[in-house]
């Protein structure tokens, strides 16, 4: 089999921190091959320097032997390559068929060529046996529907790779099977197709070899028949059955400790369905899932950020109302939140200005802000917690990410707080931030509050965990008591679902 | 990695030059008027420059305030204009000096309730929302008043818009109490944290326990009361109020505010720069008449200064990514 596309050397780094390490890979023509790799591996990267989107940082790509150099979708799109993203690139208020010709319309000098579009578009949706009507407003459509017609337009524009990143996120069973056969129907039509995903099931049922990234690395490229599984979780988590990790407290069960919180029947919408458990004092509470599965609604929902939720909230015994985030924390809870960026920070002010916001009220004098104290409180937490700081008036958008995530942790030292959510506290952050955030976790639970800790990197919540939750589509799937559990039953469990 | 250096250093400059720019700017203008006509720094001339700040000022300080907390407010002219009608209504019905000015400042007060209201609870865009507020005041004040300019000669009253308190007019005592008043208020207090925080940004002050909507409404009642006050003293200079008095205001205000350096995008700025920007654009008018151009050079002159005093803001931003 010829290839029909090669990544020699490709490497990425955002703001100083590596993406994708030396990625040799090698896509042949007409086979659908399956990425797969933990959130942060660099899937969505490397989809993202194939498409187009993103130059790499070093390394060469080949499409059909010769050199490709493409500075843009568009550009990708002319040569071929076609990107289903996650976030589909429709217009949600435009009809289906100037959807599918969105910025490559059919016109005679400058006037629409309506007719030669619609024409076209049944053709298209002939061949691929879609039957969406053409003038359906997008935002009408299920989100099958949408992804169809993002197909659709991958294959108007005569793509002969199509990249498809995480497609069956948000599809029915049988919408799912139904997507399995387009594949099938475009690979015999001669198109190569990468599919991105996390689901091990769908991907042995449709690839025909599989790749696994791992921090940035390719592990292997592995034939479908060769692998199962088990093996392929092995490959992502980089662990065998019998692990190695260096835990960084003594690992014991909580269960006999008093109850912090619990949580009862806690159910958002859609995204979270009658989830209940219980915290203890001291614990930390690992909790694992994919993206989608409800991690940060329920942190949010806890913190009392996501209202409209129903279900009871107990804080030590008490129940308790939580419908804002003033609530959450006079109830003495505090939130690290996943987008530290914008949520956590305000960017264009300084840090000691980040670091008193909460706890503003106690650094009055005669009713003033007294510069003195919150200075005096910015040092304390600067050198408990490491930060590397040039002077308390920088602003918080000039920090690297490990410095601003200890910011956003520093707001909360010193509050006599319950329990402390960290969502995802060490995404984007280099080594030795993480490890000093990770004792700054293990600081909190042995002060005696309950943590709860989101991570999609199933090592580090395997380390810092005492017990782990699994969550899928909203639901607690299972729950691991970490004294005998190990990284790969995490992973087989978040996995499998 | 050097090419994130090179894009820091960049963007440093240009916000070094928004920072900094505008009080040079100021400086040389000066300089560059009094050489071109000595009648520019008399006291008398500066005098006289104080006192058509005034209005615009009182006003742009109450503007800083909403600006600061992200939003905006097109109303301010229309409850000027409110205000001043008020005021003197009452003055003529015989009801005390204090009283009258009192339910006037309290008027204005509650119109910027409402415009609170519009922006943080049903969430209106700020501009679109004390938009239809300026047509609603307008329209009440033509009801209220039929239609007449309201007039009358009182002469407590009368003093405050043109007397003098060691040697100062009081208008621009007035002007620089509220200033010294905001800039406490803003950089020594809580609340004024708060509106910076609301205004830098708005989800992440929430999710610090920060009762966002309370600062949001709170700044326009704050700007409402400002433009009340303003709308008296104006009534109190002229013994009249007219129903199209302050129109024009709105504008003016806030360029006032974004010429002086604050952030239309919210939680930069400060009360100080604000004195710059409407000092600026008196200089432009009174220099400009001291010369002898053409007043229509002035609108594109002021045009040209609000683009570049917002321009390089936005653009830095930009570029900072």
């Amino acid at each position: 089999m010829e290839s029909i596309l090669k990544l020699e050397g490709i490497c990425k780094s955002y703001g100083g921190v590596k993406v994708l390490k030396n990625i040799d890979l090698e896509i042949r023509k007409g086979e659908v091959m399956a990425i797969l790799g933990a959130n942060g591996a660099g899937k969505s990267t490397l989809i993202k320097i194939i498409g187009g989107a993103h130059r790499p940082d070093g390394g060469k790509l080949f499409l059909n032997g010769t050199p490709l150099e493409v500075s843009s979708p568009n550009e990708a799109r002319s040569k071929g390559i076609a990107v289903i993203y996650q976030e589909l690139s429709l217009v949600p208020t435009m009809d289906a068929v100037s959807n599918v010709f969105l910025g490559r319309e059919k016109h005679k000098n400058g006037i629409l060529d309506k007719k030669e579009m619609e024409k076209v578009y049944k053709e298209i949706g002939d061949l691929l046996d879609f039957d969406i009507p053409i003038h359906a407003r997008v935002n009408r459509l299920s989100i099958a529907q949408q992804q169809m017609l993002e197909i659709m337009k991958a294959v108007s524009t005569d793509s002969r790779i199509v990249i498809m990143d995480e497609p069956t996120t948000s599809l029915t069973e049988s919408e799912k099977n139904k997507l399995f056969e387009i594949i099938l129907n475009l690979r015999r039509q001669g198109k190569t197709i990468l599919y991105i995903s996390h689901m091990l099931d769908e991907v042995l049922k449709i690839a025909d070899r599989i790749t696994v990234l791992k921090d940035g690395l390719l592990v292997g490229t592995y034939n479908t028949e060769e692998i199962d599984k088990r093996g392929i979780i092995a490959k992502m988590t980089g662990r065998d059955a019998l692990t190695d990790i260096t835990v960084l407290r003594e690992r014991r069960s909580y269960k006999a400790e008093p109850v912090v919180m619990a949580v009862s029947d806690l159910s958002l919408g859609k995204k979270l369905k009658k989830v209940s458990f219980k915290l203890y004092k001291g614990e930390i509470l690992g909790l694992a899932g994919l993206v989608g599965s409800g991690r940060t609604e329920l942190c949010m929902s806890l913190f009392g950020a996501e209202h409209g939720y129903s279900g009871d909230i107990y804080i030590e015994g008490k129940k308790v109302g939580i419908k804002s985030p003033l609530q959450a924390i006079n109830s003495g809870i505090g939130l690290v939140p996943e987008d530290r960026k914008n949520l956590g920070l305000i960017q264009l002010q300084e840090v000691y200005k980040n670091a008193t916001v909460i706890q503003l009220k106690r650094m009055l004098k005669r009713g003033c802000l007294s510069r003195k104290s919150e200075l005096a409180f910015m040092q304390s937490v600067k050198e408990r917690l490491g930060i590397k700081l040039a002077g308390p008036f920088i602003k918080v958008r000039s920090l690297s990410g490990g410095n601003q995530q200890k910011v956003v942790v520093s707001k909360w030292l010193d509050m006599a707080l319950k329990i402390i959510i960290f969502d995802e506290p060490t995404k984007g952050i280099d080594v030795a931030a993480k490890e000093d955030i990770f004792r700054i976790i293990v600081d909190f639970a042995n002060k005696g509050m309950g943590v709860i800790f989101v991570s999609s990197d199933l090592e580090e919540v395997a380390r810092l965990s005492d017990r782990v939750l699994v969550l899928h589509n909203g639901r607690i799937v299972r729950e691991l008591e970490m004294t005998s559990a190990n990284t790969a039953e995490i992973g087989y469990a978040v996995l499998h679902g | 990695m050097d090419s994130l250096n090179i894009k820091q250093e960049k963007v440093k400059k240009y916000f070094l030059l928004r920072d900094y720019g505008v009080i040079i700017g100021f400086v040389l203008l000066c300089l560059i008027i009094s050489l071109a006509t000595p009648a520019f720094l008399t006291g008398k001339n500066i005098l006289n420059l104080l006192r058509q700040s005034s209005i615009i000022g009182i006003i742009a300080t109450g503007m800083t305030f909403v600006i600061l907390s992200g939003n905006f407010d097109l109303s301010v002219g229309a409850i000027a204009a409110f205000s001043g009608a008020v005021v003197l209504t009452l003055l003529g019905y015989g009801q005390s000096l204090l009283g009258s000015i009192l339910v006037a400042l309290a008027v204005g007060c509650s119109i910027g309730f409402l415009n609170g209201i519009l922006v943080a609870k049903i969430n209106i865009p700020s501009l679109i929302a004390t938009m239809g507020m300026v047509t609603i005041v307008r329209g009440a004040l033509l009801l209220f008043t039929g239609g007449y300019p309201i007039s009358g000669y009182y002469k407590a009253f009368n003093y405050i818009g043109n007397g003098y308190f060691l040697k100062i007019p009081i208008p621009v005592l007035i002007f620089f109490g509220g200033i010294i008043i905001a800039y406490l208020v803003l950089t020594k207090t809580l609340y004024g944290r708060y509106v910076y925080s609301v205004g830098g940004n708005a989800e992440a002050s929430r999710l610090s326990g920060i009762q966002i909507d309370r600062y949001k409404i709170s700044v326009f009642m704050i700007n409402g009361l400002m433009a009340a006050l303003a709308g008296i003293v104006l009534a109190a200079r002229l013994s009249t109020a007219t129903p199209v008095a302050g129109e024009g205001y709105d504008l003016d205000a806030i360029a006032s505010v974004v010429i002086g350096g604050t952030s239309v995008s919210g939680g930069e700025g400060s009360v100080l720069r604000t004195i710059i920007g409407v000092l600026f654009m008196s200089v432009i008018s009174n220099s400009f008449n001291l010369l002898g151009v053409n007043i229509y050079f002035q609108y594109i002159f002021k045009g040209l200064i609000i683009l570049a005093a917002v321009g390089f803001d936005s653009y830095s931003k930009k570029i900072a990514g």
